[in-house]
C-alpha cells in the first residue's frame, strides 16, 4: 500500500487540484501525478501507476482529446493490472454501469462528496486486493495439500503392493 | 464566515479544515476559471455548438457546487440538459445570462472573502 503511484487524469484544473490535495493529505506515502488528458496519461506509463483516477469526459478543454471512457478502454486493454476509478459529473446509472463493464473498479460522481467517495473507493480497492491476495495464498496451500495427500496415498499403495505394509 | 447571499463556503471550510491559504487558492482558481467558462458558453451558444456547450456547462457545475452557489444549480443543469438535446436556444441564452449575473455577484462576494482571509 505504501508504494502506490496514483494518476489523476482530469481536465478540470480546480477539481484535479482539490483531488490531488485531498489524496496527498490522506495518503502521504503515495506518489501522485496529475494529467489533463488521456494522451498525457498514456505518455507517462513509465511511472508505473497502480491506480488511475480518471474523468469520464476529458474533452471539455481540448475537443480532440481522447475521452475518459476511451482512455479507460485503452488502459484496461494494455495495462489490465492498473485499477481505475472513474469520476464524472453525471450521476446516471447507465454511465456508471458502462464504466464498470469496461473494467473500472468504481465510479464516483463529481461534486463536494467526490473526495470522500474517492477515498472510500480506495479503501474498498485495498480490501479487494487483500482478499485476492489471501485467495491466491489459500489456492496455493490447497494445491500443496492436495499434492501431499496424493503423494501419501501413492506411497501407501506402493508399500502395500510391494508387501512392505499390509 | 460572514453571511453571503450567493456563496456558501461551508464545504470549502470543511474541505480545507479552515486553512485560509488553501481556501484562497481554490477561490482564486474559481475566479480565474469560471469567467472563461461563461464566455465559452456564450460563444458556443452564439455558434449553436450545442454538444460543446453541454460539456462546458457540465464542467462548470462542480465548480459552482464547491463555492456553494446553490442558486445556480438548477440553471446550469437546465443548460446542460437543453444543450444536450439541442433544444430551446432562446431559453439557453436566458439561462446563460442568469448564470453570468449570478456568478458576477458571487465573484464580488468571493473577492471580499479573499480580502478578509489574505
Amino acid at each position: 500500500m505504501n508504494k502506490e503511484v496514483v494518476f489523476i487524469v482530469d481536465d478540470e484544473p480546480m477539481h484535479a487540484q482539490m483531488m490531488e490535495d485531498h489524496l496527498a493529505s490522506k495518503y502521504p506515502n503515495f506518489k501522485i501525478y496529475k494529467y489533463s488528458t488521456g494522451e498525457e496519461c498514456n505518455d507517462n506509463m513509465d511511472k508505473h501507476p497502480t491506480i488511475v483516477v480518471l474523468d469520464y469526459h476529458l474533452d471539455a478543454v481540448n475537443k480532440s482529446a481522447r475521452t475518459g471512457l476511451e482512455t479507460l478502454i485503452h488502459l484496461k486493454k494494455k495495462y489490465d493490472h492498473i485499477d481505475v476509478i472513474m469520476i464524472s459529473g453525471q450521476d446516471k446509472i447507465d454511465v456508471a454501469v458502462e464504466c464498470v463493464r469496461e473494467g473500472a473498479f468504481d465510479y464516483v460522481v463529481k461534486g463536494p462528496s467526490a473526495f470522500v467517495r474517492t477515498e472510500q473507493a480506495f479503501e474498498k480497492l485495498f480490501k479487494h486486493r487483500q482478499v485476492i491476495h489471501e485467495l491466491a495464498k489459500y489456492k496455493k496451500l490447497n494445491r500443496t495439500l492436495t499434492f501431499s495427500i496424493i503423494g501419501i496415498i501413492a506411497l501407501a499403495a506402493i508399500f502395500w503392493a510391494t508387501g512392505i505394509i499390509g | 464566515m460572514d453571511n453571503y447571499k450567493k456563496i456558501n463556503l461551508e464545504f470549502l471550510q470543511s474541505f480545507t479544515q479552515n486553512d485560509n491559504a488553501q481556501m484562497a487558492k481554490y477561490i482564486n482558481m474559481f475566479l480565474t476559471l469560471a469567467p472563461v467558462s461563461i464566455n465559452t458558453m456564450k460563444t458556443q451558444h452564439e455558434c449553436g455548438d450545442w454538444n460543446n456547450l453541454r460539456t462546458t456547462a457540465h464542467s462548470l457545475k462542480p465548480q459552482l457546487a464547491y463555492m456553494g452557489i446553490e442558486s445556480l444549480k438548477e440553471t446550469i443543469l437546465r443548460i446542460e440538459e437543453y444543450a444536450g438535446e439541442a433544444k430551446n436556444p432562446e431559453a439557453i441564452g436566458g439561462l446563460i445570462q442568469t448564470v453570468e449575473a449570478g456568478c458576477n455577484e458571487a465573484f464580488v462576494e468571493l473577492r471580499a472573502v479573499i480580502e478578509k482571509i489574505a
